[in-house]
């Protein structure tokens, strides 16, 4: 693997807590010195958020075609009946 | 399309996930409560989606432990979201001890990252998804091969580094912040 590569993966490993203790001193050493490699385990770290967000946004999605479901097919219509009651004004 | 629900079921089938019989299960106690409150079904609607993504993200989490049904548990999140999204109205509601300590997610949602999130939705989805798989979805190491068809782990770890470099280089490119960091 590119020696490219092999930071990013020693990189996931200290983002994911995975390195030994004497391994992940000598990846901060080198976080220390290196501003490349510092540099690129932030982005790293900022692209797990940024998937995390993808994710959310993926079961976003699969939530609201459930809804729609729930709230458009004639089958489901006693429960979206008992749903929508809750808002009706009271008179 | 893609199934995700299905997808998690195959993995973790003991825990009852989100499905239709969930969402109907859960939502009327969360609508009932919202409109208690004066909200209108549209925000009972968007309170419980996000209820129900803060209930998927902590039980994919094996081991995280359900203080209660599903149901319960998903409706305290829900009144815990209302307390939080209507401070001064804190009064009308009081949440029991375990509802006030349930851990919502920050909302990391800056124009500035849903930007860059749409823009990598545009050019490099499939990475997306990988990615997706191997930090958020709990699948394992052979389900994520098949899935996406490589001819074996070396070659998904493989391509999994290789996709975190194309999208670090895409942030790069799009991130003028990123100048701050090689100091």
């Amino acid at each position: 693997m590119r020696t490219s590569l092999n930071d990013i993966r020693e990189t996931e490993r200290y983002l994911g807590n995975e390195l030994p203790p004497e391994d992940k001193l000598v990846f901060e050493a080198r976080l220390l010195t290196e501003p490349t490699l510092r540099a690129n385990t932030f982005v790293q770290y900022r692209i797990r958020a940024l998937i995390r967000l993808y994710h959310r946004k993926k079961m976003k999605d699969s939530i609201e075609s459930i809804h729609q479901r729930m709230f458009n097919d004639p089958a489901e219509k006693t429960f979206a009946l008992q749903v929508h009651q809750y808002f009706k004004p009271t008179t | 399309m893609e199934m995700p629900v299905m997808t998690i079921e195959q993995t973790r089938p003991a825990r009852q996930e989100l499905s239709e019989t969930l969402y109907k299960n859960a939502f009327p106690a969360v609508a009932r409560f919202i409109s208690k409150m004066g909200g209108s079904f549209n925000e009972a609607k968007d309170i419980f989606h996000d209820a129900l993504v803060i209930y998927w993200e902590k039980t994919a989490d094996p081991e995280f432990v359900l203080p209660r049904s599903a149901e319960a548990y998903i409706l305290g999140i829900a009144r815990h979201l209302w307390v939080k999204k209507f401070r001064q109205d804190t009064m009308k509601v009081s949440l029991e001890s375990w509802e006030r300590d349930i851990a919502v997610p920050p909302d990391d949602e800056t124009p500035d990252t849903l930007k860059l999130l749409g823009f990598l939705e545009n050019t490099g989805r499939r990475c997306m998804d990988l990615l997706r798989a191997f930090y958020y979805q709990n699948l394992s190491m052979t389900a994520i091969t098949g899935r996406f068809g490589y001819g074996s782990e070396r070659s998904t770890t493989v391509q999994k580094y290789k996709c975190i470099e194309k999208i670090r280089e895409t942030i790069k490119q799009k991130s003028a912040r990123y100048e701050d960091f090689l100091e």
